[in-house]
């Protein structure tokens, strides 16, 4: 019963990655954080007590360690990825504070195919704790035969919404962010932003995890508020997104473009900006926040908080809005839940991170500030 | 008494109690658990059918959202006309009219929406507005505003040729959806499911099967329904009717049975076992209850208490046997039938033949069965004497009725042997009494005492008085030591009046009167009178007459015994105290002293016989009193009698008084000092009557010696009896008619007058034989003159005027004559004036001038 209910989630992924045609659809196979807390009432102050942990300075572990644990990492893509560099970045340093002894064991580009049995490859390692970082067929199906053996313990890395199919073989923690309250919340924003009849259009990702929890909420938020979305595309990546913004920007220059992940965003701002440097309006305010209420005038995008140049974008009003998470205090969740596990504690089954949003109202001061507290590990690696 | 209880019965229906009350608990119980089993089983059963239920309504939804692929797929595969769109789909596709979906809408990016025509079967409101809350690729609960629940799913239509041109969204219709609820019902087999939203509570659906009611007993189970519509909450209700199965009812009634028929088997296993294993030894025990060792602990104490008894009653009947034995006495028990039971030695050797007897009865003789039976009947103080002349002794018996152990009556018989007793009693009969009695002895401190006062007496006692005194004194000490006794009969009353007429011989009459009570039934008892009583009497009637300052009176009584009561003002001296005890020892009497010195003796003496107390049940007295003291009492004694009295002052009233009675049987004349009148009077009665032999008594306060012949009397003292004997004896003789000397002659009446005056009238009328009448008025001249209606009247004295008319009036013939001349005298009154003092010439002279 329970492989045919995996099964059939694979083949919804395979369907979400080739075809575009059928839009697959993820949402009855996962749980709400809202729907989870409700159904496990006593979760809601373990997360709140690993909240008040994470925000506070490291305890070092008290046991005595016989050995140093193992730690492997499943990434579905390169470890040099500066999203998955400072991931682990901010694990070592963490580990290192509460004084665990650690090996870490790293498993990247597995979308790739770079292993050809990476289950096996995992096994030969035999991490203490597993952290899979991404909702891929790969490293779900690893992760499902890992929960299904019981071997080692698994952290679900930026996923939270737990798996309904996992009900019984949960892993040891999932930690991850509220993309559905992150995308109402931005819906908000840019409704109380731009006028009525503002032009909005959405570049969205390709049938997935993201786009079902995170796009299609934006959406949902949008209509929810009578906002009519023009123009509605799918684009897989920055040149995608770039070339999409573009026609849309031929079409309605000042539109509002949706974007519905970081990449997508990073392709719609350069699309922006060349659609400045072409029309270099006389009129467009530079650094003049007296004229920052006048936002149908020009084409403007969102941002989701990680791209170098966040603060630039924004007081260039190449981006209206961004959303920022706090990526290092996800990791920190982890390194505290491996050692309140260690110490046989008990740790929330779920860990959902804080999230705000980034606006050119705000000064500068108080945006690097925002930064600095969202990357308070990592930042030595911008 | 307390009721007997069978302890075997007793303990089978205890146990029987406890078996029955163990097989209705045991019913209660499981009958209880039965329905609870049954009702969990029902519910367990109800919430596997939730999740059928669930299951169900999901796979509806999952059929829905497939139909929305499907229609999705089709709108971005086709290149259908705008406006003919949904005629193609439903051209296409007849499966959309049986399919999940109710209803679909088509909201195009850049063309207008397309309506399934259905929407207006379910709701008139706006659909737009009813899907602004719908998310993508999910089912959110609406509702419209006229009470459509709907679940809508919104789904994007995106092609990768064609972008995305817009939104399909699939409704299904909760409240108003017999498919949806027919697959929910039929999918589990339930009688009604209910969805409910538990945040608003809201009905979301309902359905049951047709002829379902919740009033009806129904099993329920309330479980939360996890389905995939967005953010809500439902519970899902899944209701079966509760009809008792029979198969419930079958199950609990074979349990029932068998439970029945076990407690029954254990049952009598029990109350074999109970009764083998205590009542039969209990029973074998008591057979031999006698025996030294019982074989059970338990009844240890019960021999031992039993044994105890049986030498405690040994011990008793050893006593009892002792008892009869030793009591000199002949002791028979008898039975109810005067069977004899138990007999002891005395009474075997007084009736040897008591062996061949059936009862009492045959062996005694008949004189005492009378006795015995009386006895047997209950009376109680039975006794009777035998006298065994083969054995030669006497045996007093004596009956005891008791109740026996069977509840009869029963008696006992006690002889007591009284031989010796009998003879004693004889032979002391036979010997004379000791002429040394000790009380005879006399006291010589009392006498001399008594002598003593004696001579302090004052000198107006006569001496004679002293002498008598002295000789009674003697006579009665020398009677008293006087062995030999005179013994006659003689009644009470007549024996007072000898006694008081001897010591008056001896004493001299009494100086004040004496008061003697005899009433006549008590006088009219003959008794045996020897000299002791005599004696007595003499010394009481002494108490009497001894001239003392105070008045005694003594009065006899005859209860039982003859009571002679004393009571006087003054103590009784210890002299006669004395002499009285002395004299009433041989009499067996005893004198007690009650107080306000009242002294009392009591004499037990025989009656002997009775006086006939034969009286003319009336009879008439004259009583002419004269001068004899206390006249009232002769008058209240005669009315005690039955007498009717004609009470007269005196010789002169009594012929001179007009009477109305015709005849006296008895004439009574009293005199004190005047002894004449009696014989004046007796003279002239039998002058008048004719005859010598009178029914005239004299009575007198002295003795008087010179008593005529033919008259009867009293003297001294009068008491009833004697007055009764007296006027007996009168009786006999003729009565006596009054003859008033004014009845053949025309009446005399001489009103007022001195003494003097009267006297000489009197003695002037008495020697012209005219009869007279004397009045001190004419007040109450209605007494006289209808007697004389022409009588003469004769006024000494002045009289009323108005009285004089009045009479005149009345009395027409009646003559009035004035003897002195007063002033307004009537004209009625003739004057025939006579000068003070009157002369027999005159009186004369008035007579004469009367007549002419």
């Amino acid at each position: 019963m329970q492989r045919a209910f995996f099964t059939k989630l694979f083949v919804l992924f395979l369907l979400g990655a080739c075809s575009s045609v059928q839009a697959s659809n993820v949402m009855p196979y996962i749980i709400s954080s809202h729907d989870f807390y409700r159904s496990s009432p006593d979760q809601l102050p373990l997360s709140e007590q690993m909240s008040a942990v994470i925000n506070s300075p490291p305890d070092p572990i008290r046991i005595n360690q016989l050995s140093p644990i193992r730690v492997a990492f499943l990434l579905s893509d390169s470890a040099l990825n500066i999203k998955n560099k400072a991931m682990l970045h901010t694990f070592e340093r963490r580990m290192q504070e509460l004084g665990i002894a650690y090996q870490i064991f790293i498993f990247d580009k597995l979308l790739k195919g770079r292993l050809d049995n990476p289950y096996g490859a995992i096994q030969q390692d035999k991490p203490d704790y597993i952290i899979a970082t991404a909702l891929d067929f790969v490293q779900s199906r690893v992760v499902e035969k890992v929960l299904q053996k019981g071997i080692s313990k698994v952290i679900y890395f930026d996923l939270s919404t737990p798996l309904a199919n996992w009900k019984y073989h949960p892993p040891l923690m999932y930690v991850g962010f509220d993309q559905v309250k992150v995308a109402t919340t931005l819906a908000s924003y840019i409704d109380r932003q731009l006028p009525q009849k503002a032009p909005i259009s959405a570049l969205m990702l390709p049938s997935g995890y993201l786009n079902d929890v995170r796009c299609n909420s934006f959406l949902d938020a949008m209509a929810d508020r009578n906002r009519h979305i023009n123009d509605i595309q799918s684009v897989s990546n920055k040149q995608g997104a770039f070339e999409a913004a573009k026609r849309i920007l031929q079409k309605t220059p000042n539109a509002f473009i949706f974007s519905c992940s970081q990449t997508i965003s990073e392709g719609v701002v350069e699309a922006i900006a060349q659609q400045r440097k072409t029309q270099t309006t006389p009129s467009f305010p530079r650094h003049s926040s007296t004229e920052l209420g006048d936002t149908s005038l020009f084409a403007q995008t969102n941002s989701w908080g990680m791209s170098p140049h966040e603060l630039t974008n924004l007081s260039h009003r190449y981006v209206l809005v961004s959303s920022l998470f706090m990526w290092d205090d996800l990791v920190i969740a982890m390194a505290e839940g491996i050692k309140g596990n260690m110490e046989g504690r008990a740790e929330p089954a779920l860990y959902v991170g804080r999230s705000s949003i980034m606006s050119p109202e705000q000064d500068n001061v108080s945006l690097h500030l925002m930064l600095q507290q969202a990357y308070r590990y990592s930042k030595v690696l911008q | 008494m307390m009721n007997t209880l069978s302890l075997q019965r007793r303990a089978i229906y205890r146990i029987l109690a406890l078996f029955l009350g163990t097989f209705f608990i045991v019913s209660a119980v499981s009958f209880v658990v039965f329905d609870r089993k049954i009702e969990s089983k029902l519910k367990s059963s109800l919430i596997t059918k939730k999740q059928i239920v669930e299951d169900a309504f999901e796979s509806y939804l999952g059929r829905s959202e497939y139909e929305m692929s499907f229609i999705a797929q089709d709108l971005i595969l086709g290149n259908y006309e705008p406006k003919k769109a949904l005629d193609v789909l439903f051209g296409h596709h007849d499966l959309l009219f049986f399919g999940g979906l109710d209803f679909f809408y088509i909201d195009w990016a850049h063309r207008a929406a397309s309506v399934d025509p259905r929407a207006r079967l379910y709701t008139k409101d706006d659909i737009p507005s009813l899907f602004k809350k719908a998310k993508i690729n999910r089912w959110v609960k609406v509702s419209s505003q006229d009470g459509a629940i709907l679940l809508v799913y919104k789904k994007k239509l995106e092609g990768k040729q064609k972008g995305f041109l817009g939104y399909l969204y699939g409704f299904i219709s909760l409240n108003d959806n017999l498919t949806l609820a027919s697959k929910l019902l039929d999918s589990a087999k339930v009688d009604m499911v209910v969805i409910r939203d538990t945040k608003t509570g809201d009905i979301l659906l309902k359905e049951g099967i047709n002829n379902m009611s919740l009033s009806d007993g129904v099993v329920s189970a309330t479980i939360a329904l996890s389905t995939s519509i967005y953010d809500s909450e439902l519970e899902l209700d899944v209701i079966n009717s509760d009809s008792l199965p029979n198969s419930l009812l079958y199950q609990w009634v074979t349990f029932i049975v068998w439970a029945f028929i076990a407690l029954t088997a254990l049952y009598i296993c029990l109350v074999l076992l109970v009764r083998r294993l205590v009542f039969k030894p209990l029973a074998l025990a008591v057979g031999e209850a006698n025996s030294t060792n019982l074989p059970f602990i338990e009844l240890e104490p019960l021999q031992a208490q039993s044994s105890q008894y049986h030498q405690f009653l040994k011990a008793k009947e050893r006593r009892f046997k002792l008892l009869l034995e030793s009591s000199n006495n002949a002791v028979i028990f008898c039975n109810e039938v005067a069977t004899v039971g138990t007999i002891n030695e005395e009474a075997m050797r007084l009736f040897p033949n008591y062996k061949h007897a059936r009862s009492v009865f045959d062996f005694t003789p008949i004189s005492c069965h009378q006795s015995i039976q009386d006895a047997l009947k209950g009376e109680v103080g039975v006794t009777f004497e035998l006298t065994f002349t083969q054995l030669n002794v006497m045996y007093q018996w004596r009956a005891y009725s008791f109740i026996n152990e069977n509840g009869f009556r029963s008696i006992l018989l006690i002889g007591r042997d009284t031989t010796h007793e009998k003879r004693l009693s004889w032979q002391l009969e036979q010997l004379k009494p000791s002429s040394l009695q000790l009380h005879r002895h006399i006291e010589v401190d009392v006498l001399l005492d008594e002598l003593i006062l004696l001579s302090r007496w004052p000198d107006s006692v006569p001496n004679e008085y002293f002498r008598g005194w002295l000789s009674v004194l003697l006579t009665l000490l020398e009677d008293l030591k006087a062995e030999d006794s005179d013994q006659c009969e003689q009644s009470v009353g007549e024996l007072l009046a000898n006694e008081y007429e001897w010591l008056i011989s001896h004493l001299g009459g009494p100086s004040h009167i004496v008061h003697i009570d005899c009433s006549v039934a008590v006088g009219s008892f003959v008794i045996e009178v020897d000299n002791n009583l005599r004696n007595l009497l003499r010394v009481l009637l002494m108490l009497m007459v001894a001239s003392d300052v105070s008045q005694r009176r003594l009065t006899v009584e005859f209860d039982d015994d003859l009571e002679i009561i004393i009571s006087s003002d003054a103590e009784i001296r210890p002299f006669w105290y004395w002499m009285i005890n002395a004299l009433l020892h041989p009499l067996n009497g005893r004198q007690r002293k009650l107080r306000n010195n009242v002294f009392k003796v009591d004499l037990p003496l025989i009656k002997k016989a009775m006086q006939s107390t034969d009286l003319t049940d009336s009879f008439t007295v004259a009583w002419v009193f004269n001068d004899y003291p206390e006249p009232e009492k002769i008058k209240e004694s005669l009315l005690r009698l039955g007498g009717r009295v004609d009470a007269y002052l005196s010789t002169d009233a009594f012929f001179m008084q007009a009477s109305t009675v015709t005849q006296f049987d008895v004439i009574l004349i009293g005199s004190d000092e005047d002894i004449d009148a009696q014989r004046n009077m007796t003279k002239a009665l039998k002058g008048q009557q004719g005859r010598d032999e009178l029914p005239v008594v004299w009575l007198g306060t002295k003795l008087c010696s010179t008593i005529e012949r033919g008259v009867l009397g009293i003297f001294g003292y009068v008491s009833d009896y004697q007055l009764y004997q007296v006027i007996a004896q009168a009786c006999q003789f003729d009565g006596i008619t009054p003859m008033y000397l004014g009845s053949q002659q025309q009446a005399w009446i001489i009103v007022g007058g001195s003494r003097v005056s009267k006297a000489i009238w009197y003695s002037e009328l008495e020697r012209l034989s005219v009869s007279s009448q004397w009045l001190a008025t004419l007040s109450e001249y209605g007494a006289i003159f209808p007697y004389h209606p022409d009588a003469v009247v004769v006024l000494l004295e002045p009289q009323p005027v108005e009285l004089l008319q009045s009479i005149q009036e009345n009395f027409p013939n009646v003559c009035f004559y004035a003897v002195q001349k007063w002033a307004d005298m009537p004209d009625n009154v003739r004057l025939f004036e006579m000068n003070s003092p009157f002369s027999g010439e005159q009186i004369s002279a008035l007579k004469h001038h009367v007549q002419s």
